[in-house]
């Protein structure tokens, strides 16, 4: 029971389902493969400083005994924090095109109307 | 002078025959054209119905888009003025012309039809009280940030030249727009000028200023103008 209730052991079994989460969101088309590239990278970076013990052992060596956790915790939100503001620059500048498109498609659709109309006129 | 009578409408088959006729009436001409923000009604029909050339969006923008759309439907078209009208029909066309006046004369680049002005301030129209509420705030937040004494920040009856609606046809804030796009007029030296007009009780359908939006609004004006203070500024006057 002590093994199974482990930090690590847990820690990788919640990235491993997270990381099952994303592959199946990309196999059904609900996210694309590009925008979830990043994400996968980080999932897989998390399982290998789970599976191995000298990236925190490194921090504990830099920061010293009692800030291992805060500082690796810090680090980990702070990646995360980026990987969000990506993604809303990512939706920000797709909803800009889409409004720019769903505009076009307006002035377009009248123009075509208007030709439409005119050449029945014509006829 | 070419001018062009925009009117955004959401679901206002009701009250746009209305309207239009009544533009037809004083508006001495003018073009006009209804930008439907993809109405679940038949909008755009009647409009067509009525003579005037509809644009359907194939999704809901927001009156920000839609107003925008007709910017660059102007644009294309070579107009030289713009008037924006709310498709609900309250604002009334007689005042057409005092709005288009200090256009035509150079005055300015921007005019405002107020409801509010201390001269002939419309004291028939009672603005409900969680739109007068975010009208003052956005009054006030527009103050602090350019000391322009606007007293109808929310009107959306307003005249632009050539000049002003060439910019809002490339730069121009989707959600609650009015009060930040008074705010980025200003800070590209175009020149606002307010007139006094009256408002007439929509005849038809409600209101889109619910009160959970009204409530919202403070906060959104904030959020916009704080991120147009943070933005370059996009001056290509």
């Amino acid at each position: 029971v002590n093994f199974i209730l482990s930090p690590k052991l847990l820690a990788i079994a919640l990235i491993v389902l997270v990381f099952a989460y994303t592959i199946q969101l990309v196999r059904t088309d609900r996210l694309s493969a590009h925008l979830a590239i990043s994400w996968i990278m980080t999932e897989c970076v998390f399982f290998l400083l789970c599976m191995f013990d000298w990236p925190l052992e490194l921090i504990q060596t830099i920061f010293g005994d009692g800030k291992t956790i805060i500082v690796a915790a810090l680090l980990g939100v702070t990646w995360m924090a980026v990987l969000m503001l990506d993604s809303l620059v990512r939706i920000s500048a797709l909803t800009a095109k889409l409004k720019d498109i769903n505009q076009e498609l307006a002035l377009v659709r009248s123009e075509i109307d208007r030709q439409t109309g005119d050449s029945k006129v014509t006829r | 002078m070419k001018v062009l009578i925009v009117i955004p409408a959401f679901n206002e088959e009701g009250n746009l025959p209305g309207l239009i006729s009544d533009i037809r009436r004083c508006g001495n001409g003018y073009d006009m054209v209804v930008i439907d923000d993809s109405s679940s009604d038949n909008t755009s029909e009647v409009a067509r119905q009525a003579g005037v050339p509809a644009l359907r969006l194939a999704a809901n923008l927001g009156i920000g888009g839609a107003v925008q759309t007709g910017f660059k439907y102007a644009l294309r078209h070579g107009y030289d003025v713009i008037v924006q009208m709310d498709g609900d029909g309250q604002h009334d066309p007689r005042w057409l012309e005092d709005v288009l006046g200090p256009i035509r004369h150079g005055e300015a680049d921007c005019v405002i039809g107020s409801r509010y002005l201390r001269e002939g301030r419309d004291l028939e129209y009672k603005t409900p009280f969680a739109r007068r509420l975010g009208m003052y705030f956005s009054s006030g937040i527009l103050f602090l940030a350019t000391r322009l004494h606007i007293t109808d920040t929310t009107s959306g009856f307003r005249a632009l030249n050539r000049e002003a609606f060439t910019y809002f046809a490339r730069h121009y804030p989707v959600d609650h727009p009015e009060a930040e796009a008074l705010l980025m007029l200003h800070r590209n030296d175009f020149r606002i000028v307010e007139v006094p007009i009256k408002m007439r009780i929509r005849a038809m359908g409600t209101s889109l200023f619910t009160f959970s939006k009204a409530a919202l609004y403070p906060i959104r004006v904030i959020i916009g103008f704080a991120g147009l203070l943070l933005k370059r500024n996009k001056g290509q006057k």
